[in-house]
């Protein structure tokens, strides 16, 4: 892989001795680094047994890449209540204490009416918004009491973002667009378009990896966004209602290239939708009502891209036959 | 970083070119003002310090005059100028006088003055005035000493007066007569001398055609002081000094100031002046110093303005871009990041107004020098000058608009509309 400081091979021992470590630690200034640090070797670790990009997918086969590292808890948040307007006559709580994880590998999915704050608890486990109380941890760093910059470090490095609203970069090439967050991570410009174009191939953008964000559909403008999400080998995707401004054909081509980053690539996502469709093709579905998880089922559907992909035999791959369907 | 920065600037610029050209235009034309007057004002002092270097600045002029309102006319006595002499001496390369007495058309043969002739002013001279006056000879010599106290009808003429009545030949000139007019009569003059003549741009400017530019015809001052009527024509009422090489003519100006006022300290309210060249020079390289500074000054608020211009242009920008910043933030960019984009965009804008203003401002003063019959000179300054208070502009007014963007939430730019 491309942005390993530091090639270790950590057993899923030594990551949980690792973190209590850290958790032991008393003086808070040396805290935010040795988490930052941390954070940064166990995604080496993962990353390190999962190759690089173009041979992820012929690897699928083996499953191995697939599998690594499955079921340890990536993220949990416990009694995370949000509120706004503290202090004031409007005092508004949205998120009334939220509990939930997410373990490596998951696809999870969470529903919700709107105004249930399924937005605000996206933007929370995103870093981008503090929580009123609760805790937070993001591989078993507790996310919540670190600076500014270390925050925009671990989005940069842990967390990739897929908006409904795409929010690609004006006048910028598909290929810059998804260097971007290689840039924040301080990756040399060559290595960064290289990437950027393997990341295109695999989302099936790679012709148009020129073209500005205006000469994109809705559905090649959310692949851009989607190989944007994965530049940095982020340990999650955070998927905000990604196909929530797209036809219901194009939803389908965006959410089989979900599956298959989760099957082939082992990527662990989090969604929010609000197309039951969509959502019971996922591992979990947690329902968010009233800034409350009130409910965690398993997903019914099997998806297409499973269907697809044991329907193929004409020699196409997987990827090939869903890309060709937009 | 900053080199993708620059990258990442040049290609929004880009993407807006009408906009970044407008906003340019600011600096640009303070930069290219600041950068002309410099450029004049250097050319200028430029060409001063090569007069002085030519004229030799050890120059000091002397004079006297009746400061009371009496008729009575003061002159430097014989007996004066020896003590003058006689204190100063050793430092006194040579003591010029000179006298203008009235001139006119030249000519030799009275049959074709009105082809063959040349203009010239009559001066009556010592051989002092040969190297105070800068006078270089080319043919013959300087005056006798026969010639001095008589005040003989002799002459040392210009070499353009060599060419118009001589055909240029100077050595033929010698013991020729030339006829020059005096008032209503004319005196026959034996030429024993020809001086290099050079004209100047100055001869030619108002039209002048070159058989008309007047030259000076130069002859023994007793010769003019002598045919004179009146009591200043008759005396040295001024005179000119040429310190030796090496001396300090700031000092020695002033020393004979005070020795001069002594003299004619029997005299009622002489009015003495003393002045070097050097002093002068010094005075006007002061006085162009403080024009080239107010007329900077004017140039330093069109940058103010460009100034402001970029500044609201960033704002403006930076809430068109607000989307872009969240998602920047969003995806892993610090503050710092934001702001050294927006600060780099801005000093990339300001820096190349800067250089187009210095290429500007060049071409300007050049025109400028070139009206003026100056020759161009250009400080290397007035380059670090330019890019220097660019990029100082583009920190300075890029700084706010960029701090306000790296602050921005995140999740407020994501929703702006």
């Amino acid at each position: 892989m491309l942005f390993h400081k530091k090639r270790e091979t950590d057993t899923t021992e030594d990551k949980a001795g690792s973190r209590n470590d850290a958790d032991s630690k008393a003086g808070v200034n040396s805290k935010d680094d040795d988490i930052i640090r941390e954070v940064e070797e166990q995604t080496s670790a993962e990353a390190d047994s999962s190759e690089v990009i173009g041979d992820a997918a012929s690897d699928a086969g083996s499953g191995s890449a697939a599998t690594q590292g499955k079921g340890n808890e990536l993220i949990r948040l416990n009694n995370i209540k949000k509120a706004y307007y503290i202090g004031t006559e409007n005092e508004l709580e949205v998120l009334h204490g939220v509990t939930l994880n997410v373990n490596e590998g998951e696809f999870t999915c969470i529903v919700g009416e709107s105004g249930s704050g399924k937005s605000t608890l996206m933007n929370t486990i995103g870093l981008l918004d503090r929580p009123t109380s609760g805790e937070y941890f993001i591989r078993g760093i507790d996310v919540a009491k670190i600076s500014d910059d270390d925050l925009s470090h671990i989005r940069n490095r842990q967390i990739g973002f897929v908006f409904q609203t795409y929010n690609l970069i004006a006048r910028t090439s598909s290929l810059d667009n998804v260097a971007m967050p290689m840039l924040y991570a301080g990756v040399p410009l060559k290595e960064r378009r290289a990437r950027a174009a393997e990341l295109l191939e695999l989302v099936g953008m790679k012709e148009r990896m020129n073209h500005d964000p205006s000469e994109l559909s809705g559905g090649q403008k959310q692949r851009v966004a989607i190989a944007r999400a994965l530049a940095n080998d982020p340990a999650i995707i955070l998927a905000d209602e990604p196909t929530g401004a797209l036809d219901s054909q194009t939803s389908q081509t965006v959410m089989d290239i979900f599956h298959k980053l989760h099957e082939e690539r082992g990527c662990t996502i989090l969604m929010i939708t609000h197309s039951n469709k969509l959502a019971e093709e996922c591992d979990r579905i947690l329902t968010l009502v009233d800034g409350r998880i009130t409910g965690e089922r398993a997903g019914t559907e099997a998806h297409e891209y499973a269907a697809a992909k044991t329907a193929t035999d004409d020699g196409k791959t997987a990827t090939e036959s869903i890309l060709e369907k937009d | 970083m900053i080199l993708e920065n620059i990258r990442l600037a040049l290609h929004n610029l880009a993407a807006n070119k009408m906009r970044t050209f407008l906003t340019m235009l600011g600096v640009i034309i303070g930069i290219a003002a600041v950068i002309a007057i410099l450029t004049l004002g250097t050319s200028t002092t430029k060409q001063m310090e090569k007069q002085q270097a030519q004229n030799g600045a050890n120059n000091i002029s002397v004079y006297v005059y009746n400061g009371s309102g009496s008729d009575e006319v003061y002159w430097f006595t014989e007996d004066q100028m020896t003590k003058l002499i006689d204190k100063f001496g050793d430092q006194i390369e040579a003591i010029g006088i000179s006298n203008y007495a009235n001139g006119g058309k030249a000519y030799t043969d009275p049959a074709k003055m009105d082809t063959e002739y040349s203009n010239c002013y009559k001066m009556g001279v010592n051989n002092g005035y040969f190297s105070t006056g800068n006078v270089k000879m080319v043919a013959g010599k300087t005056f006798s000493n026969d010639a001095l106290v008589n005040g003989s009808n002799v002459a040392v003429i210009s070499s353009l007066m060599a060419k118009r009545l001589f055909n240029g030949d100077n050595d033929s000139a010698i013991g020729k007569q030339v006829i020059v007019p005096n008032g209503d009569d004319v005196t026959n003059y034996t030429v024993i001398g020809v001086y290099n003549y050079v004209i100047s741009s100055y001869d030619l400017k108002s039209g002048t055609k070159e058989e008309d530019i007047s030259t000076d015809l130069l002859v023994p001052f007793l010769n003019v002081a002598n045919a004179a009527t009146d009591e200043y024509s008759q005396n040295v009422t001024s005179f000119t000094i040429q310190a030796k090489a090496g001396a300090d003519v700031i000092s020695m100006s002033s020393d004979i100031k005070d020795y001069v006022t002594f003299l004619f300290k029997d005299k009622e309210s002489p009015s003495i002046g003393v002045y070097s060249d050097k002093e002068m020079i010094e005075e006007n390289k002061k006085e162009l110093q403080k024009q080239t500074t107010t007329t900077s000054l004017i140039g330093a608020i069109a940058l103010l303005v460009g100034g402001i211009g970029v500044m609201n242009i960033m704002t403006v920008t930076i809430t068109e871009r607000t989307r872009e910043i969240g998602t920047r933030k969003a995806l892993g960019a610090p503050n710092s990041a934001i702001r050294m984009q927006f600060i780099i965009e801005a000093i990339v804008m300001t820096s190349l107004g800067g250089v187009i203003g210095l290429i500007v401002g060049i071409i300007a003063g050049g025109i400028a020098c070139k009206l003026q019959s100056l020759p161009l000179y250009v400080p290397f300054s007035s380059a670090a000058l330019a890019v220097g208070v660019s990029l100082a502009i583009g920190i300075f007014f890029g700084y706010y608009p960029a701090n306000k963007a790296a602050k921005m939430d995140p999740i407020d730019a994501l929703r702006y509309e």
